[in-house]
């Protein structure tokens, strides 16, 4: 078997030790790695109902069988946890240099339990550990923690590293390495709460590959498709580029989403960034495509995608383009999460101008008050600021009134940039979510945009359309290959079982990888079934559901509850889950998901 | 007869190529409108396929409402056809 070590490392903080424990090769070819493996660890490692910042909590690293091979984009990984915002299954990817040195320290994962007694750093070399006092390090933002690590360990050791958001258990902190984040869900408060301010990987143990002259064949060949037009885009402009064309269509979500077009898009739009602020290109490693834009700003240069824009931009009102990029310099700096941190600090905005919360009149537009809570937040300085830092599902609870109303998430992860009203296929995929409201582990966005849907009225017929991109998500995810590359295969499951063939030498077929896919959703389902999910959770939020978009063809949009719950039903018929949505033990058998 | 008169709003990657906004073309299909852009702007020559059909890396938009994906289809008087790049995400 190429492409594997064939086990974890299991580091128990509690005692500082670490033993490998065997992963079957049945396990590995069920789940592959990354976001699947990762689910397939979160089941038996973390205790069922555990709170997720309690010390027996896993925390789990992920690799996957392409890392270390030359194929572009592999070098990433995936964080998997129960969510202290969602209390659901949490998984993010970031990528390059950690990955690498992870998987050479001799495990396909890393799976932490257990608490340090104080602020402390993990050293993990060649599979042994050690752990460090990090108290001179505690406090520091995610830039200067790097910056000191690297002069304390050298340059062979990679490290991922929370912020004051993580210190502080802000329920959306962030796990940073190399400026890119794990940064949905929370994963940095789970680290926060071991005590770990850092995780550093080196080693020698490299992973030979089955056919080593076909991967490189297949590496030089899909390196070539990826200049070409299907990444263009992203290479030459970035996603910053979908601000303005949202905008245009209505979707671009403005104050708390209230509104579908913000009146000062194109002074944010990245035509307008790339042709003022834009200093530079970069890529993450082992990756030709280069989709990082890097602008510059009164503070700094910064790396900045549509995501934060929008949710530090337009959701907040504000359209001064130098007050964005700090803000998103700031998050990157203290580990928060843009997405959350933007959407909580607007819907704290328009509570605010509701009279609902005592904020120092905070309102929309105010782009100092922004740069002035981010600090506030990820330490949680205040009364208003450790509120925000409960994310706006808790907020809205203590806030009152009809806050729960208008608070922007799905099982308490805050949406983001994609109006559900206008994009209806992306309202399916936000509600049925795993881990909330999601625009990288569903893409039905895509067929919105297309001549598949009406994306003003969204039809049942769309709902095994958005079962494919989910499953489409979960094996990229797990493989683990960068999305932006999705363009360039013609039959993705063909050509991903040939490359997953070169590499593990596995006689594996397009249509295993399907249910491969199917099983990997599955099993995250089922992990939130055993934390106490039920149907109740897959919707979205009232405002969504009862108020219309007031401007241009927006006003035709109307979603429903009728039209949501018609949806949602096709989804759970699609996925051949069970009308209330749970799995039936027949498709457990089926899909091979009896030990978890 | 005169053809309808029509307006190409350009965004992404298409507005970075053609270094303009907005296009005004005749055209009484998709498909002509499609030609034409590429007829005044060369830098927008790989928005066509061989066939004459929309290159898979744009999606083009009728008046913000329906993607169009039929080259076939006719225009009328003051239609706007949106030319965007493909894919979200980020």
């Amino acid at each position: 078997m190429g492409g594997y070590h064939g086990r974890y490392l299991r580091i128990d903080l509690n005692s500082g030790t670490a033993s490998y424990v065997t992963l079957s090769e049945s396990v590995l070819r069920r789940f592959l790695g990354g976001v699947g493996l990762g689910t397939w660890l979160l089941h038996h490692e973390s205790p069922p109902c555990v709170d997720p910042l309690a010390r027996e909590a896993a925390l789990v690293f992920c690799f996957s069988p392409l890392v270390g091979t030359p194929l572009t984009t592999s070098a990433k990984f995936a964080v998997v946890a129960k969510s202290p915002l969602t209390f659901r299954l949490n998984d993010a990817l970031s990528s390059s240099h950690f990955a690498l040195a992870g998987k050479r320290s001799g495990a396909d994962a890393l799976v932490i339990v257990g608490a340090c007694t104080a602020p402390s750093v993990l050293v993990i070399e060649d599979g042994a550990i050690r752990i460090e006092s990090a108290s001179e390090l505690w406090g520091l933002d995610s830039d200067e923690t790097t910056k000191q690590l690297g002069e304390r360990f050298g340059q062979e050791f990679h490290s991922a590293v929370i912020g004051p958001a993580g210190e502080h258990l802000v329920r959306y902190a962030t796990i940073s390495h190399a400026n890119r984040h794990a940064g949905r869900g929370g994963l940095g408060a789970v680290m926060g709460s071991k005590r770990l301010k850092a995780v550093l990987v080196a080693g020698t143990q490299r992973v030979p590959v089955a056919d080593p002259a076909r991967v490189v064949a297949a590496s030089r060949d899909l390196s070539q498709r990826s200049f070409g037009p299907a990444t263009a885009k992203y290479r030459e402009l970035g996603t910053v580029s979908n601000l303005l064309t949202f905008n245009r269509l209505h979707a671009l979500p403005t104050r708390n989403f209230q509104q579908g077009q913000f009146e000062q898009a194109e002074n944010l739009s990245g035509e307008s960034l790339n042709a003022t602020r834009r200093v530079a290109r970069e890529s993450c490693a082992s990756c030709t495509i280069g989709c990082e834009h890097i602008y510059s700003s009164s503070e700094g240069n910064v790396r900045l995608e549509y995501e934060s824009l929008f949710a530090l931009g337009p959701l907040c009102g504000i359209g001064d383009r130098d007050v964005v990029l700090r803000a998103a310099r700031l998050c990157d700096r203290l580990g928060l999460d843009t997405i959350s941190v933007g959407a909580t600090v607007a819907f704290a905005m328009e509570c605010s101008e509701r009279g609902l919360l005592e904020a120092d009149g905070l309102r929309f537009g105010d782009g100092e008050a922004l740069l002035a809570l981010l600090p506030r937040i990820s330490r949680r300085e205040d009364s208003l600021s450790d509120l925000l830092a409960e994310g706006t599902r808790r907020a809205a609870a203590r806030i009152g009134g009809d806050a729960p109303d208008f608070a922007p998430h799905v099982k308490g992860l805050e949406l983001p940039g994609y109006e559900p009203r206008t994009l209806q296929t992306m309202a399916l995929g936000f509600a049925v979510g795993s881990r909330g409201a999601d625009h990288n582990r569903s893409g039905a966005y895509e067929l919105d945009f297309s001549a598949k849907t009406d994306r003003f009225h969204g039809s049942p017929e769309a709902a095994a359309l958005a079962v494919d991109t989910e499953d489409r998500a979960a094996l990229i995810d797990s493989m683990i290959l960068c999305k932006f590359l999705r363009g360039v295969f013609t039959d993705f499951f063909a050509e991903s079982a040939d490359l997953l063939r070169i590499v593990t030498g596995w006689d594996i077929t397009a249509e295993e990888l399907r249910t491969t896919a199917r099983r990997i959703v599955t099993a995250k389902k089922l992990y939130n079934v055993r934390e106490g999910w039920s149907n109740s959770e897959d919707t979205l939020p009232r405002r969504f559901l009862s108020e219309g978009l007031s401007t241009g063809v927006a006003t035709e949009a109307t979603l429903t509850v009728e039209r949501l719950q018609t949806m949602i039903d096709a989804y759970y018929s699609a996925r051949g889950w069970n009308a209330d949505g749970q799995v039936s033990e027949s498709q457990i058998g089926e899909l091979q998901l009896t030990d978890l | 007869m005169s053809l309808p008169t029509i307006t190409i709003e350009l965004f992404g990657m298409p507005r970075a190529r053609a270094e303009v906004r907005e296009l005004v073309v005749s055209a009484a299909t998709v498909g002509e409108a499609l030609a034409e852009v590429v007829a005044k702007c060369p830098t927008l020559a790989d928005v066509v396929n061989a066939d004459g059909r929309l290159a898979s890396q744009y999606l083009l938009s009728l008046d913000g409402k329906h993607f169009v994906s039929d080259v076939s289809q006719p225009l009328q008087p003051g239609d706007r056809l949106l030319l965007l790049s493909s894919d979200a995400g980020g």
